[in-house]
């Protein structure tokens, strides 16, 4: 009987379907916080405090960053985007507060910069689907033009792109007051809103990370972004960690999407032969349910975990 | 109307900061190198120790030789007849250093001990 069982629920993991993208596109928000910087030296306090390198950055550039503290663990990922005379900070949900107060106790005495919440200010939507440049293109944009390191500027909001497991996202910052109004225009050419679930499954299935994975309890190379750390630019805090980790080993543990049968709790697990693993989100999808978890190492390369009590969980990396 | 045209945000953030009456230690050996640097500018010249963020550790330290700001934010210290500053909002972090200087070729230099900090970098050169 326990065979049998067995041989069903692998089947049901391998005829679970992969992501059944929106046909034209899907209007996601991704809650947000917003900080604005000003002063002539704010690009270089930023290149200081983040692992980026800010300094060179021109008028609409957009550069992705962390904030880490001096274990190296991520306090906060910051989309920057440069408007000249104000640097732009889109932060995770939540890390608003924190982040500006970081950010403004190790100001040199001698700069003067100044920082001011957003939070309220702007809104982050994201566009995903098999056909987004169709909508873009309805709109007037030249989907060629949007690239992943700079902002384009189309009325009041800025537009940029961001490839996530082979698909490109379209990443929106617009006025808070706007978000409904460019919403509608969104729809008018195809698109449709995504509501919490939908949107949290789009966003595991892409592996879209959020603070509920970029906290203080994950390195950057646990969950993949080694691409938002750059090692040659000098210190930052977390910078020595980081490099250490750079070179002489890798991370004990990293980042990959669970497809269950059925539902997973958001936690710490203990799996037998495997250890502790850490559940960071979950969702229902079509097949049963999907979720984020940043395994130990040696598990990464199994292609399922068994949870116990009958649940397995087939794994892929992020 | 651009992004930043609309409404919502604050005026500028504001932490509230914690003065507290700095003082410093010098050794002999770095009050010897600061005499030497400040050379004939001592009358018109101060030291100023700061801490901005970055460095391994969150914060790093600075040390320059500027022309006397004669800025009340700064706490003035008295070092063998030179004038040592210390910004107010770094009166916290830097209260109760101890700065020495080491001749040497390799990690030479003034070197800070901060009892306030939690952990310092390999360097010497930040502390959080």
């Amino acid at each position: 009987m326990r065979t049998v069982l067995a041989v069903v629920v692998s089947l049901s993991v391998e005829l679970m379907p992969l992501l059944d993208m929106h046909p034209v596109a899907e209007v996601m928000h991704s809650p947000c916080s917003v900080s604005v910087v000003k002063g002539s030296t704010a690009l270089e306090h930023m290149n200081r405090t983040l692992t980026v390198e800010t300094s060179e950055m021109r008028y609409n550039d957009r550069l992705d960053g962390l904030l880490c503290n001096a274990n190296g663990r991520i306090l906060d990922r910051l989309m920057v985007c440069n408007l000249e005379e104000e640097i732009l900070l889109i932060g995770n949900y939540g890390t608003g507060e924190d982040t500006r107060e970081n950010l403004i106790q190790g100001i040199p005495w001698e700069e003067e910069i100044t920082l001011m919440n957003g939070d309220t200010a702007i809104s982050h939507l994201r566009l995903v689907g098999k056909a987004v440049n169709r909508c873009l293109a309805g709109l007037g944009i030249d989907p060629l033009e949007i690239s992943e390191d700079k902002w384009i500027e189309y009325g009041s909001a800025l537009i940029s792109r961001t490839e996530y497991n082979k698909s490109s996202v379209i990443e929106i910052l617009v006025p808070s007051a706007e978000r409904d109004a460019f919403t509608s225009l969104l729809h008018e050419n195809g698109a449709v809103s995504s509501d919490r679930d939908r949107s949290e499954y789009v966003r595991i299935e892409l592996g879209i990370l959020n603070h509920r994975e970029m906290n203080s309890a994950f390195l950057p190379i646990e969950l993949k972004l080694e691409h938002m750390v750059n090692l040659d630019k000098g210190c930052y805090p977390g910078q020595e960690i980081h490099a250490r980790m750079d070179s002489r080993g890798k991370a004990s543990r990293g980042i990959v999407r669970l497809s269950l049968q059925s539902a997973i709790a958001v936690g710490k697990h203990k799996v037998a032969g495997v250890g502790n693993i850490t559940v960071t989100t979950s969702t229902t999808s079509p097949g049963g349910s999907v979720a984020l978890a940043v395994v130990p190492l040696p598990a990464i390369s199994l292609e399922e975990l068994d949870l116990g009590e009958g649940l397995i969980a087939s794994m892929q990396s992020l | 109307m651009g992004i930043l045209g609309g409404e919502g945000f604050s005026l500028p953030v504001v932490t509230p900061t914690l003065v507290v009456d700095v003082e410093i230690e010098f050794t002999e050996p770095a009050k010897r190198a600061m005499n030497s640097t400040m050379s004939d500018d001592g009358n018109t010249h101060v030291v100023i120790i700061s801490a901005q963020s970055g460095g391994c550790s969150g914060y790093m330290y600075d040390m320059k030789i500027v022309e006397d700001p004669q800025d009340d934010s700064f706490q003035r210290i008295d070092v063998g007849g030179m004038t040592v500053l210390v910004h107010n909002k770094d009166s916290t972090m830097l209260n109760g250093i101890r700065v020495d200087y080491k001749d040497t070729l390799m990690g030479g230099g003034f070197q800070i001990d901060n009892p306030n900090a939690d952990r310092s970098c390999g360097c010497g050169q930040s502390f959080g």
